[in-house]
């Protein structure tokens, strides 16, 4: 079975570093991109089966990287995670509401976020069998 | 108005006096068949005491008498005030005219030649009767005249004292700064004092007679017979209303309105005392509109301060973890340490920046509660799930006890869990290393309430520092290790979610053997579910005008 690939939107250089240490780590294949435009270019070439996305972003933010994967048939049932260091107190119902499906604040704690990414990995593929 | 003279209304009382007893019987015959009173006098001085008594109506009265003659009598009589009224007809046998002088000077009215004709006397007597009946009626009625003249000479001068008074009065309400108004129950405008010319620009002369509402274009925020029905309740009306000036301005006025009724309680008028409070209002609403922008401000500060926080310290806590975890090689035991240290350290930054937004929703009303059935045993387990290792690093023993009868609570669970993770958590953090801390809950005195208890044996806290325990920003005066790390946010935003979801907080402390905090919830029931706690009370700035 090959491994899973992780896409990261994330503009901060350490924290993004940081995500690959952890998800390499635990058996994952990562890729990153840094800002919003660069996501959907790299997600359609890449395949990704999961995004962890930030939602502060310069060229537009988290909300309008998921509008644009929503239209998008070969991106629109790839599972996306919001991670961000926004109040959680409106920011995870909109996350929410746009298509991720879980909204996850910063500073998080490694077990939870590696739990959550094996739960919607096996979501989606169940989601993928289902669709068929 | 012509009197109605009837002589025999009362039998009229005719006095006879003759020294001669014939001459009295045969008078007494003649009169007798007219229905007269009669009586008798032998001598002028007999008659004189019965007219003291009696009182008669006409007297007839013989002129040649022994002792007292007829001429004497009548001058007597006369000179009397009392008895000059009566009339006396002289009766005489000498018919010439020095007698006929000598009665008048006395006082005679009439006169009667002896033998006495029977007609004559009869037309005589009663010609005389009838002039005493009017003259007595002319007394009388001059009487009540004289009274009805000075009555309304009385009525009038009172009447003008009280038309002094009243301008009087109309003077002193034009020098009160308010506007005074009073219309009757149609609200057609009685009075208007100088105060209501000013406020509202309509002289009085131009107000008078009109409507009320009309006039002022009374915005009605509350229903008119809402304010009526108050009044004629209570007598009384206080509130507030929107009243446009003659030039069209908008005033927003205090208004206190009194109900005056007549003698048999018939509400009559009312009386209204306005005051042009719009620029303390639009002060107040100015200033409100500040608080709210202030808050508004920090509120967008702190979320982007805590956002910009959040991201170094997310970067620091993933690199620790990274290295923890052995991800870039294996850790010496003095490194691992270091590490933890790194670690907690992270933790206790991320909780003060979580107090921090969470007292920014507490002030802005963000901050939702949404009640529901919620089983404390659920919440607790919940609680010691996530202190477990909290309390497992110093050693501190937790334990709970929760009856299995325990009715479940009518809670947000979130906002329960979280109140109970800031008081265990402090109950974790003040006891020494070894103590133990604990989760009671039971049903309290008042049963519609559960009591829930978070102990510690800890070292207790003072009485008064008890008292500002829940205050905002209230930290210990002599820091211990333990309080150092905090804000002093914990046990305000606790106290608020409480109070927020119906119930109080409280603590009982003990020194040196340790504290309990305890909070109530409402207990769940039906009635509570489909009536929700009152929501969070919004901030508004709306006048709440009322009709005049």
């Amino acid at each position: 079975m090959s491994k899973k690939t992780i896409l990261i939107v994330e503009d901060d250089a350490d924290v993004s570093l940081g995500y690959h240490v952890l998800l390499k780590a635990h058996g994952y294949e990562t890729f990153s991109v840094a800002d919003a435009s660069f996501a959907v270019t790299e997600a359609r070439k890449r395949q990704p089966d999961l995004i962890i996305l930030d939602l502060g972003l310069p060229a537009g933010d988290g909300f309008v990287v998921m509008e644009r994967f929503r239209v998008l048939a070969d991106l629109a049932t790839i599972p996306i995670i919001v991670v961000s260091a926004r109040d959680v107190h409106g920011n995870k119902e909109r996350a929410l509401r746009a298509g991720a499906k879980a909204f996850v604040q910063k500073p998080w704690d490694d077990d939870e976020l590696l739990q959550l990414i094996g739960q919607v990995l096996d979501q989606a593929g169940v989601f993928v069998l289902s669709s068929w | 108005m012509t009197p109605v003279l009837d002589v025999a209304v009362h039998p009229a009382r005719i006095l006879i006096v003759d020294d001669d007893a014939r001459n009295r019987q045969l008078l007494e015959v003649m009169l007798t068949p007219q229905g007269f009173h009669l009586s008798t006098a032998s001598s002028g001085k007999e008659a004189l005491d019965l007219v003291a008594q009696q009182h008669p109506d006409l007297i007839l009265l013989d002129v040649m008498m022994p002792g007292m003659n007829g001429y004497q009598v009548a001058g007597r009589l006369k000179s009397n005030i009392a008895t000059r009224d009566i009339p006396v007809i002289m009766v005489t046998a000498l018919d010439d005219r020095d007698a006929r002088i000598l009665g008048l000077n006395a006082g005679a009215e009439d006169f009667l030649t002896k033998p006495v004709d029977h007609s004559e006397l009869c037309v005589r007597v009663r010609n005389l009767l009838r002039l005493k009946a009017y003259a007595d009626y002319h007394d009388e009625h001059s009487q009540e005249l004289e009274e009805a003249v000075r009555a309304r000479t009385a009525d009038l001068f009172e009447r003008t004292t009280q038309a002094a008074v009243l301008a009087e009065q109309a003077a002193l309400l034009d020098l009160a700064p308010d506007a005074i108004v009073v219309r009757n129950m149609d609200g057609r405008i009685l009075f208007w004092n100088r105060g209501a010319e000013t406020l509202y620009g309509w002289l009085s002369q131009e107000a008078v007679g009109q409507e009320i509402h009309h006039l002022l274009k009374t915005a009605l925020v509350e229903p008119g017979g809402h304010i009526e029905a108050v009044l004629l309740r209570e007598g009384q009306w206080e509130g507030e209303s929107i009243h446009h000036k003659r030039d069209g301005t908008r005033v927003i006025v205090a208004i206190r309105l009194a109900l005056q009724r007549d003698a048999e309680g018939t509400p009559v008028r009312i009386l209204g005392i306005n005051n042009d409070i719009t620029k303390r209002r639009e002060a107040e609403m100015a200033l409100e509109q500040i608080r709210q922008d202030q808050l508004r401000f920090k509120d967008d500060f702190l979320s982007h301060v805590s956002h910009e926080l959040r991201s170094p310290l997310t970067a620091i806590k993933q690199f620790t973890t990274i290295l923890l975890g052995g991800l870039a090689g294996a850790l010496s035991d003095e490194q691992r340490q270091y590490q933890q240290i790194v670690l907690k350290n992270v933790g206790q930054l991320q909780s003060m920046i979580d107090d921090l937004l969470e007292v920014t929703r507490l002030e802005t009303s963000k901050l939702t509660i949404e009640p529901e059935r919620v089983l404390v045993s659920n919440a607790v387990a919940d609680v010691f799930n996530t202190l477990q290792g909290t309390a497992r690093a110093r050693s501190v023993a937790l334990s709970c006890d929760l009856p299995p009868e325990l009715p479940p609570a009518y809670a947000d669970p979130t906002r329960l869990r979280q109140a109970l993770i800031i008081l265990l958590d402090n109950a974790i953090k003040f006891t020494p290393d070894g103590g133990a801390a604990g989760i009671q809950a039971r049903l309290d005195l008042d049963p519609r309430f559960l009591r829930l208890e978070v102990s510690d044996t800890g070292c207790g806290i003072s009485p008064v520092r008890i008292e500002r325990i829940f205050e905002r920003l209230y930290q210990e005066s002599e820091p211990t290790e333990a309080s150092r790390k905090g804000l002093g946010l914990g046990l305000y935003i606790c106290s608020e979610l409480v109070t927020r979801q119906g119930g109080r907080i409280w603590v009982t402390s003990e020194p040196q053997k340790g504290s309990t905090f305890s909070f109530t919830l409402p207990v769940f029931s039906p009635n509570n579910a489909i009536a929700p706690l009152d929501e969070p009370v919004t901030v508004s700035s709306d006048p709440r005008g009322q009709p005049a």
